[in-house]
């Protein structure tokens, strides 16, 4: 269960791959929240935006990370 | 008879599922290799057969990475950095994973889960913010940048790690040394390190490859050649927009995964109990 968040958490956010495979590839169509993030924040300056979009990510890891205490705390008892 | 053939056929199972497993963790090892050998021509034949060579074997994919590009200094950055990371994390993480296993109640417990929390926060929401901060600290191009941001994963991790083995360590141990004459901290030093070796090798082996792996605070943070660690130099200076340098590249993957893959295995062992030990508390 654990195992599970912490795939869905990690894959969820991970851009590197992204990044080397494809550099968001042809048009923008294969970009993540993640690597969009980069292209725009740091490669075009735009920090605002690409926190914006970043922050895009949060309710998903949130959800998770419920889960993931609620798991930890069943495991306690 | 029919339980032998049971017998025989369950053994020849097992093995046959050890053998794919064993071939699927090893192949793209395999791989690493013969790229590294292969000549051009062999690499960009469609026709010649991928698994073997079909030209002789070739030194001029290393000869390249070791005189025409920063290959070495690329290895010395990321054992700078991971040698600085790893002594940061220890010097953070022991007192503080001791402390917290030994926090009465359930605060402790509760102080641990939030650390551990922290690790959750992945570096793709946080590199906007610590490119800003890094800039702001003069020090953006520069490795000191990743010395300083890499504990941030690195601490709660082996935090966590040692919190749980910390707890195993029965504490009448430390009383028994306290009885004898020992401070609060000299009983720690004297009969809790000790005792702690292998979870500190451990913390000391995973804070390393989770430097070692780490690519987007690389990518943000660092570009000038001579300042990358290992994963960053090879993925930015050997893919020159759409053409792969796939011999250095496999090469330098190879040369860099190596020792790590040694070291995990020199001490598996003791690896898993410190894992397992955390699992269980």
């Amino acid at each position: 269960m654990i195992a599970v968040i912490f795939g869905t958490v990690f894959t969820f956010t991970d851009l590197s791959v992204v990044y080397l495979l494809t550099k968001g590839g042809p048009i923008n169509g294969t970009h993540v929240l993640g690597s969009l993030a980069f292209q725009v924040g740091i490669l075009s300056g735009d920090v605002a935006h690409g926190a914006a979009i970043c922050l895009f990510l949060f309710p998903f890891l949130l959800v998770a990370v419920i889960f993931l205490l609620r798991a930890l705390r069943r495991r306690e008892i | 008879m029919t339980r032998l053939a049971r017998k025989i056929a369950g053994e020849s199972s097992f093995y046959a599922a050890v053998i794919t497993l064993v071939t699927f963790a090893a192949f793209p090892f395999y791989w690493m290799l013969i790229t590294t050998f292969k000549t051009e021509g062999d690499l960009y034949n469609l026709r010649s057969n991928p698994y073997w060579f079909n030209a002789e074997p070739t030194l001029e994919h290393l000869r390249y990475l070791f005189e025409d590009t920063l290959f070495v200094q690329w290895l010395w950055n990321t054992a700078l950095i991971g040698v600085c990371v790893v002594a940061i994390t220890l010097a953070v993480a022991v007192p503080a994973g001791y402390s917290l296993a030994r926090t009465p109640g359930r605060s402790g417990e509760n102080l641990g889960i939030g650390i551990f929390l922290t690790y959750l926060v992945p570096p793709t929401l946080l590199f906007l913010p610590l490119s800003r901060l890094v800039s702001d600290f003069g020090l953006q191009d520069s490795l000191w940048s990743l010395v300083v941001v890499y504990p941030t994963f690195t601490i709660p991790f082996c935090t966590w790690l040692l919190m749980g083995f910390f707890k195993s360590v029965p504490r009448e141990i430390e009383e028994a040394a306290i009885v004898d004459g020992c401070t609060v901290l000299g009983a720690f030093v004297k009969t809790v390190l000790p005792l702690s070796v292998p979870a500190i090798l451990t913390v000391i082996i995973f804070a390393f490859t989770l430097t070692m792996q780490e690519f987007v605070y690389a990518l943000t943070f660092i570009s000038s050649s001579d300042e990358k660690p290992v994963t960053l130099g090879v993925a930015t200076d050997l893919i020159r927009g759409d053409i792969f340098y796939w011999g250095e590249l496999m090469g330098a993957a190879l040369i860099a995964s190596v020792p790590v893959a040694i070291a995990y295995n020199l001490f598996l062992d003791r690896f898993i109990s410190g894992i397992t030990g955390g699992a269980v508390r």
